[in-house]
């Protein structure tokens, strides 16, 4: 029962990527770290994939790094290990700057 | 012959508006590959105000150099359209060494040397004294102190003339750019029925950028129209005090040459300078009106960007 759990704090760095218009991938070292109150035995999850990241037996903390090659968001959950239950969940977000740039007019006769 | 006048300017005004909305309602070429160099945000507007000294001197008999302290300036860009200043335009062409500009509305500042108020000046300190109505008021100093000019009944006073509108001009502006300078080019016609008037100019401009320190040497022509001219400094039959004091303007060619300097010091925050040196053309200093063949402006100043 997931009012039975312990406190889970689920925390990622870098959480945000900002792309330009001219770039497709964001390039980068993801740190995944989470802590809990009571020691437990979990796995750390992407989204939609079943196989573990990793998993931690009768821990308090744990953390894992990846390297980060992606052009959208991408979800991550720890979920007790015999349960399956979903105990965290966090979005490493990939955000698209659509801002347009165009080349500004030159002007000879400017005032100043 | 008045009439044929007429027809004439009327012919050539539908031709310049019939040309101008062709090539606004063309299909524009803009660049596809990204941008490099002066890059804008697209949709986003700029503000920066320029506070410090500078002086324009004035070629107009009995009229003050005028003073600059504020000179605030306002940008926006859309995709094609842009207002830059008090130039309102629509990008035709952007290619990597070309850009094509209709100019929609560009305002032109012959009457600064006639008025006190200038759309690019805010003269906060010394509207009050310079205000001509007020100088008028104050009588002829006789014991020791300058003597103040007052024109005599036979010298032609501007504020007994006709006044000098600011006339609101349309073309096309072409600019080639260089890796090492751009070559800029623009004509115009008036279309706001102030003087009806055409101007012709061109100025190569050399960039170059060392450090932080932005610098830039342009220098250019401008021939400007028989009517733009005799508009702001031709004085009529009806306005002469004495025969030898009419004057109608013909077509001329003016030439200037422009120092600018410009540094940021913060993200916001920058200093400029810039000074610039006009010849006036002959048709201009012929004017009994004008008693100097040269204006020299100049202007140092902090810079915020907001």
């Amino acid at each position: 029962m997931a009012a039975d759990m312990p406190a889970i704090e689920l925390t990622l760095k870098p959480k945000v990527c900002v792309l330009s218009s001219e770039e497709e991938t964001c390039f980068d070292e993801l740190h995944i770290a989470w802590q809990s109150s009571e020691a437990m035995s979990i796995c750390l999850y992407q989204k939609d994939h079943s196989s573990p990241l990793a998993c931690w037996e009768n821990a308090n903390y744990g953390s894992h790094s990846m390297a980060l090659n992606t052009g959208v968001s991408l979800g991550f959950m720890l979920r007790e290990m015999e349960q399956n239950q979903l105990l965290a969940s966090e979005t490493f977000e990939v955000i698209h700057d659509h801002k347009q740039y165009r080349r500004a007019r030159r002007n000879a006769w400017a005032f100043f | 012959m008045h009439r044929l006048n007429i027809i004439r300017s009327a012919l050539a005004s539908l031709i310049f508006g019939y040309v101008l909305m062709l090539a606004i309602s063309s299909r524009p070429t803009i660049a596809e590959q990204s941008c490099s160099g002066d890059c804008v945000p697209v949709g986003s507007w700029h503000f920066k105000v320029s506070l410090g000294y500078g002086q324009r001197s004035n070629p107009v008999i009995g009229q003050d150099d005028i003073d600059y302290y504020i000179v605030p300036e306002i940008s926006y860009y859309g995709k094609r359209f842009f207002l830059d200043s008090w130039d309102l335009g629509y990008t035709l062409v952007d290619k990597e060494q070309h850009q094509v500009n209709a100019i929609l509305l560009s305002a032109g500042f012959e009457q600064a040397f006639f008025s006190e108020w200038s759309l690019n000046n805010v003269d906060l300190s010394s509207y009050t004294y310079a205000n001509p109505n007020v100088e008028a008021s104050v009588p002829p100093t006789s014991d020791g102190g300058e003597p103040t000019e007052v024109p005599s009944p036979e010298e032609l006073d501007i504020e007994q003339l006709h006044e000098r509108d600011t006339a609101g001009l349309s073309g096309f502006e072409y600019t080639y750019m260089h890796q090492y300078f751009d070559w800029q080019t623009q004509v115009l016609q008036d279309v706001t029925g102030v003087h009806k008037g055409q101007k012709v100019r061109t100025a190569l401009t050399f960039p170059y950028r060392q450090n932080k320190n932005f610098w830039a040497l342009t220098s250019g022509l401008t021939w400007q129209s028989s009517r733009l001219i005799d508009y702001y400094y031709g004085v009529t039959e009806s306005e002469a005090l004495r025969p030898s004091q009419i004057y109608h303007a013909p077509s001329s060619t003016s030439f200037f040459i422009k120092g600018e300097w410009e540094r940021p010091l913060t993200k916001h925050f920058g200093v400029r300078a810039v000074a610039s040196y006009k010849w006036l053309g002959k048709g201009v200093t012929d004017s009994p009106l004008v008693e100097e063949d040269t204006v020299l402006t100049w202007f140092v100043a902090g810079v915020y960007h907001f």
